[in-house]
């Protein structure tokens, strides 16, 4: 049963929700309370927000695997408990899943480098948490590879964090400038003589 | 895999040239290519708008890992429906002087982008 039946019919319990078997991922666990995730662990240990996002993500896009459900039982302890409820977090994962679908041709190179200026801030939570993360590896300037390495997100998603970051004003690629070169400069100055003189100036385009 | 390659002599110079396929499965030949080169012209099918996105995202890709300068060919100039340099220069987020028009079948109009790439090193 995928994730996204899964999850409704537990809106209203309290418990851990536990799956495995999943293709080439080590088993994660979910803990609901009150329609609200509280806390994902993977292999028993807790991940940042960012990371939970792309787990959910992650199982939701998954054709097989296999879960059991242990009513009441709850973490240990969470250091950063989510809050998430479950609605939302599934209609917000299904959406950025369709939209990384739409984009897909327009999603930056996996090795573009990025940089973000200064002190920025976006009101997006998904966005919010990504820049969370990636704030001083962007500031330096990172690619999507990097910053998904750096930070555990799946790479298709950290492309579609930066386009969106992009498309906001908030991060722009960085543009390498050619040093001033007197050699290459007087070598321009020949070859632009040369080519003038064979082609006529150049034509009209 | 396909790469075109050929050679121009100016003057006493011989230059060569390197041509590669924009599909992004080729883009560790785009490095190679670029690393250490005079400059490059990155051409764009004019009458072919689709194609766009991927130019942008070649473009970004190159100029954020090598230093070289750089000017974009618009091509098919000679088609009925086809955009300007200066459109694709706004869709590029490039500066006007970067992009230049020419029809590739017209070897006068051909040389443009080499032209302003040199005009541009001065």
């Amino acid at each position: 049963m995928p994730i996204t039946d899964l999850l409704p019919l537990l809106q209203h319990k309290d418990g851990a929700l536990e799956l495995f078997n999943l293709d080439r991922h080590p088993s994660v666990t979910l803990f609901l309370r009150g329609g609200t995730l509280v806390c994902l662990q993977v292999n028993g240990r807790e991940v940042p927000p960012i990371q939970a996002r792309a787990k959910i993500a992650l199982i939701a896009s998954l054709r097989r695997d296999a879960f059991e459900f242990i009513p009441g039982s709850a973490p240990r302890h969470c250091t950063n408990p989510l809050g998430w409820p479950l609605e939302g977090l599934l209609l917000a994962t299904v959406t950025m899943q369709d939209e990384i679908q739409e984009m897909r041709d327009r999603l930056p190179h996996p090795d573009t480098i990025f940089r973000a200026h200064g002190d920025v801030a976006t009101n997006d939570p998904r966005l919010a948490e990504f820049l969370d993360r990636a704030r001083h590896a962007l500031l330096q300037g990172a690619s999507a590879r990097q910053l998904a390495e750096a930070i555990g997100t799946p790479l298709d998603q950290t492309r579609y964090y930066l386009a969106a970051l992009r498309q906001d004003g908030f991060v722009e690629v960085v543009r390498l400038r050619v040093k001033a070169n007197a050699r290459a400069s007087k070598l321009a100055s020949r070859l632009l003589a040369a080519l003038r003189q064979r082609f006529g100036g150049g034509g009209k385009s | 895999m396909v790469m075109d390659f050929g050679t121009l002599t100016l003057g006493d110079h011989l230059l060569y040239l390197f041509g590669t396929p924009g599909q992004e499965r080729f883009d560790f030949v785009w490095d190679v290519l670029a690393e250490g080169a005079l400059g490059m012209v990155l051409l764009v099918r004019g009458d072919q708008p689709g194609d766009f996105p991927h130019a942008r995202r070649q473009l970004d890709y190159l100029l954020s890992r090598q230093a070289v300068p750089f000017v974009v060919g618009v091509t098919r100039q000679d088609q009925p429906q086809v955009w300007g340099p200066d459109e694709v220069a706004l869709y590029l987020r490039q500066p006007f002087e970067r992009v230049v028009a020419l029809n590739a079948t017209d070897p006068a109009s051909a040389v443009q982008p080499l032209l302003r790439w040199l005009e541009l090193m001065l």
